[in-house]
């Protein structure tokens, strides 16, 4: 005689096949102890209660659209931003100007 | 595989999520691909987008964080894919492990942060609702929160079993187990709920 998970597995195949109560059962419902019986009623209401979550249409077309926007973005560094460079551009004459500045005033103390 | 407007995307979904996922070895080609052909990720994520969804779903509760999360899922797999190794799992084991991570962290933040809902559960008490569609819906919820109470891989073979359908062999690749693992599997996780269940009353 096979174990009870075997039956269980049968079970679980004909609740698949869209068979419910006692069609669905191996065998005989009376072939099980009652604590057996427990545990096949027990999987007929996880088929019920766990049933496909349609995702919205609108969410899944949007994160494809993001997807694909990240996906083509070349790999490596990441493009930098218009207000990124702007950054890097402030940093870059900042520094110069105060390289000029401490240049110029360290020319001044000489003379 | 060519779509940049949202209602043809949509139609894309509609019909890629009921087609089966192809063999073994054409995924494999399509994974290769995907690490260059940004068309080829899109596939892979229409392919999957609704089991990833479905997971985090029923492992979440809420709608929102599903979305959120399923999200993350693959905009981590598409940072990650050039790392991605085949190592004969296939690639929706990689997702649902990237899935599984998400929903753990989400766990243990809402542990440290706890959020209370303002009603007392989500039901649509609406007059029209008869008590019997009430109690059904109740049962449902009080079976779902015990499912969330299992151990993260009893919960994904519930899911995977019973949302997504799937045979036994088909868990066990995904899962990384011998098919008599998953039937013994199934079998413990059946008696842990009715015992969850039975704790709770």
């Amino acid at each position: 005689m096979p174990d009870l998970a075997y039956w269980l597995e049968l079970h679980a195949t004909r609740l698949r096949q869209g068979f419910r109560g006692e069609a669905a059962y191996p065998l005989p419902p009376l072939a099980f102890s009652p604590s057996e019986r427990e545990l096949f009623q027990l999987a007929e209401r996880l088929t019920e209660a766990l049933r496909p979550v349609e995702p919205r249409p609108v969410w899944v077309a949007s994160l494809y659209e993001r997807l694909m926007g990240e996906a083509r973005q070349p790999r490596g560094f990441p493009a930098p931003s218009p207000l990124l460079s702007r950054w890097w551009l402030g940093m870059i004459l900042g520094t110069a100007a105060l390289g000029v500045w401490a240049y110029r005033r360290l020319h001044a103390t000489r003379h | 595989m060519r779509c940049s407007q949202t209602p043809e995307t949509v139609f894309l979904f509609m019909s890629a999520r009921h087609s089966p996922a192809g063999s073994h070895e054409d995924e494999r080609r399509l994974v290769e691909r995907a690490r260059r052909d940004p068309e080829a990720f899109g596939e892979l994520y229409l392919r999957y987008v609704r089991s990833i969804y479905n997971y985090i779903f029923y492992r979440t509760g809420d709608p929102e964080e599903a979305e959120d999360l399923t999200s993350r899922v693959f905009l981590q797999a598409l940072q990650h894919l050039p790392r991605f190794q085949e190592r004969g799992l296939p690639f929706a084991a990689w997702l649902f492990r990237i899935a599984h991570n998400l929903v753990a962290n989400w766990h243990r933040d809402r542990q440290r942060h706890p959020i209370f809902p303002l009603s007392e559960n989500g039901h649509d008490r609406s007059s029209e609702r008869v008590e019997a569609a009430l109690e059904r819906q109740e049962e449902r919820e009080r079976l779902l929160k015990a499912i969330r109470r299992l151990p993260p891989d009893r919960q994904q073979l519930l899911i995977l079993k019973f949302v997504e359908g799937l045979s036994n062999a088909e868990i066990a690749r995904i899962m990384g187990r011998t098919e008599g693992a998953i039937r013994v599997l199934y079998h413990r996780t059946l008696e842990a709920l009715r015992k969850e269940l039975t704790r709770e009353r």
